[in-house]
């Protein structure tokens, strides 16, 4: 077997047991080497940024950061096979263009399958354009909260908690508790996902927590500015201004 | 065992405990170290007489709820007292302050509310408290002690005791 060809897999469950499962499936597999098991996405989060696998076994429900957290944060690029109990996300492990979708409890046959499937994803070594991951939210369905890497640490914002964000070329800057998130996303996906009954874009550069917003000043001739009730000034163009109003309206 | 339940109209608590107990067992089994269990039973409280499985379901809850979804796992606090001529029980567990609210049209704590109202009205009460880290459920009603036949035996009355899993 050439040397390309060898898998370096990385399980990624929460429960200790759906582990054990998978290293006893991948007893028989010597070309199959496992880099590492992570007991949740943190961890998963790290270990592909330092054991560099090329084939990870992820569970979906995890505490906090979910299977497809996971993915939002790694990207793409290394071929997964979900391994999950329920079956209502597999039409999102499609569209994150999953190797394969594994239900537990995880059979022999189904497993080699899945394995053969990933052995000539491995082989392919096409990377997955990286807008996949975020298509892996459902429709229809709100952010509930931010989730941000910064080299192997993780980062979760509720949304609640997220005051204003500001674009910066290919970033976001999250701005929490009079701190700053820098997330690698445009402005406009980051609006395309939050509610827009909470969150409004008040000017090309900033979305706003409607929550935080204390009063709106005029500014110049033409714009104004909203004070958030921490003090903080940010600029509101036009067209913002008349997103906030209509917001207003619709609240009262 | 779980199929006589049905017929019982009440149990003593004694006997929910220890359906408990397995059912803690197999969910530490899934959770390992991440589950930890604090059981602080009063000796009187445990001859008092509930509804069965009435506790079954808010401990299911604290665990879906609250510890599978904290990575370093969290304790389920169990406690039974009897005072003033009532039962007071209640379960607590640790949360995750990040977690979004619970989504409504849960069905467990719904379904003990009505049981308890529906056997004993206004002299019942539950109590649910949110807090930034915990849950917990307050439950107080009448105690009824059982019919024992016999007064139960020194071990069986064991005093207040902590069970750690």
């Amino acid at each position: 077997m050439p040397a390309q060809s060898k898998i370096r897999a990385l399980l990624v469950d929460d429960e200790d047991l759906a582990r054990h499962v998978l290293r006893e499936l991948l007893k028989s597999h010597p070309e199959v080497e496992i880099a590492g098991e992570c007991a949740n996405g943190f961890e998963a989060v790290k270990a592909v940024a330092e054991q560099r696998p090329n084939l990870i076994f992820l569970d979906v429900q995890m505490p906090k950061l979910t299977g497809f957290d996971v993915l939002e944060l790694i990207g793409t690029e290394i071929p997964v096979i979900f391994v999950t109990a329920y079956d209502q996300h597999a039409m999102r492990a499609f569209e994150v263009h999953a190797v394969d979708y594994l239900l537990k409890p995880v059979g022999r046959k189904r497993f080699e399958a899945a394995l053969t499937r990933a052995r000539e994803r491995v082989a392919e070594k096409k990377p997955m354009p990286a807008e996949l991951a975020a298509a892996a939210r459902p429709p229809q369905q709100f952010l509930e909260r931010v989730v941000i890497r910064d080299g192997t640490r993780v980062t979760l914002i509720p949304v609640s908690k997220l005051d204003y964000a500001e674009a910066q070329d290919d970033y976001v800057a999250l701005a929490s508790h009079g701190a700053k998130h820098l997330k690698q996303q445009t402005i406009a996906s980051l609006e395309a996902a939050l509610d827009p009954a909470r969150f409004v874009r008040i000017h090309r550069s900033y979305i706003v927590n409607f929550e935080r917003v204390a009063r709106i000043e005029p500014y110049g001739k033409d714009s104004r500015l909203a004070i958030l009730t921490d003090g903080t000034r940010l600029p509101v163009s036009r067209a913002g201004y008349a997103r906030l109003k209509s917001l207003l309206d619709d609240r009262v | 065992m779980t199929l006589g339940l049905g017929e019982k109209e009440l149990v003593p608590l004694r006997e929910e405990l220890e359906l408990l107990q397995r059912f803690l067992a197999i969910e530490k089994v899934r959770l390992c170290e991440r589950l930890h269990v604090d059981v602080h039973v009063e000796a009187q409280a445990q001859t008092c007489m509930l509804p069965p499985l009435l506790l079954q379901p808010l401990v299911e809850n604290a665990i879906i709820h609250g510890i599978a979804n904290l990575p370093a796992g969290g304790t389920v606090r169990l406690s039974a007292e009897c005072s003033g001529g009532h039962l007071h029980l209640s379960v607590e567990n640790s949360v995750d302050p990040d977690a979004p609210p619970p989504r409504k049209g849960g069905r467990g704590l719904t379904n003990v509310r009505q049981r308890l109202g529906a056997r004993y009205g206004k002299e019942a009460s539950m109590k649910t408290t949110a807090e930034e880290e915990l849950f917990r459920v307050n439950i107080s009603l009448p105690a009824g002690m059982a019919d024992a036949p016999a007064q139960p035996s020194e071990s069986e009355l064991a005093p207040a005791k902590e069970v750690r899993l």
